[in-house]
């Protein structure tokens, strides 16, 4: 087994425990939070928050809130899902898992220094705009398929 | 004051067992109904994420940082097929990318490219699994590949207006 790199299996494996303990806090968090939230917080509270909008308005408001999140995607799943089971329309949701991974409002100040401040609002402002476009387009490929 | 970066991500779940202990005390029901709610999620979510950790070790095995670069050293549409896959693939925080992709755009790469690589950091491969386990692997298909092709529209888009502006 002479291919098998030890070092290189170990490295690999404390990485990879290092990345799930460091999120360990942040995730029990979460679930802790989204439990109590699903106890005191109604189904028909996040129903009006979103089902009064259409596809275009809900899949809006599911990217402002994803675009303004922070944390592990794991933790948008999560979020998502439950959302999910709480009956809110799976354009929203699409646009809230989309946007909360692809734009990075903390990271605007390090991005623009990097790669300079057009670059910056042009990548997040069309992560926006496409997290929009795809919330709508999976409901309408989900609807045919 | 400077928080202690290790402490940092334990002051959020302190403050939400903080909550859970107030709700003990004044409301043992909803307290209880929270509890039996986490129990039901976690048992439902834990097998999900032993997988994770496998297929986080075998991309850290697998995928390096050396890895990356040689493939981005293509041309053409396979230029572009390495760096979506590049960005896929990239683990760790973003932020330990930049020194590299403003490395790589010195070097020529477009800001389409950068545009696109970013984007598809978005597709989380290791944390699929827990992904399907919400939406179902129909959904996490679909949306994958919107992802990836909205990433390469990205990428044109910006090369296009950047270059205009």
């Amino acid at each position: 087994m002479q291919y098998i790199d030890k070092n290189k299996i170990n490295i690999s494996l404390k990485k990879a425990l290092k990345t799930i303990i460091s999120i360990l806090p942040i995730f029990l968090g979460t679930i802790l939070l989204i439990s109590l939230l699903n106890s005191i917080i109604s189904k028909e509270f996040y129903l009006e928050i979103f089902q009064k909008g259409n596809l275009i308005t809900n899949s809006f408001l599911g990217s402002i809130i994803g675009g303004i999140s922070i944390g592990t995607p794991v933790l948008s799943y999560i979020i998502g899902g439950e959302l999910l089971n709480n009956g809110i329309h799976i354009s929203a949701i699409t646009a809230f898992l989309v946007s909360w991974v692809t734009i990075g409002v903390i990271q605007i100040p390090l991005e623009a220094s990097i790669f300079g401040k057009r670059f910056t609002i042009y990548r997040n402002l069309f992560a926006f705009l496409f997290s929009i476009l795809i919330g709508i387009l999976i409901y309408l490929i989900l609807s045919i398929l | 004051m400077k928080i202690n970066k290790k402490i940092k991500p334990y002051i959020f779940l302190i403050f939400v067992i903080f909550i859970y202990l107030i709700f003990f005390i004044f409301n043992k029901s909803i307290f209880f109904t929270s509890l039996d709610f986490l129990k039901n999620t976690l048992i439902k979510i834990l097998p999900a994420f032993a997988f994770v950790f496998v297929l986080m070790f075998l991309s850290n095995y697998f995928i390096d940082r050396k890895f990356i670069i040689k493939h981005f050293e293509n041309s053409g549409i396979k230029k572009w097929i390495f760096i979506i896959l590049g960005g896929i693939l990239s683990t760790g925080p973003i932020y330990i990318w930049y020194p590299l992709l403003k490395d790589l755009r010195t070097k020529g790469f477009s800001n389409g490219i950068i545009a696109c690589f970013l984007y598809n950091r978005g597709i989380k491969l290791p944390f699929i699994p827990i992904a399907i386990y919400y939406f179902g692997l129909k959904y996490i298909v679909i949306l994958t590949l919107l992802m990836i092709i909205f990433s390469i529209i990205q990428g044109l888009i910006i090369n296009k207006t950047l270059k205009e502006n």
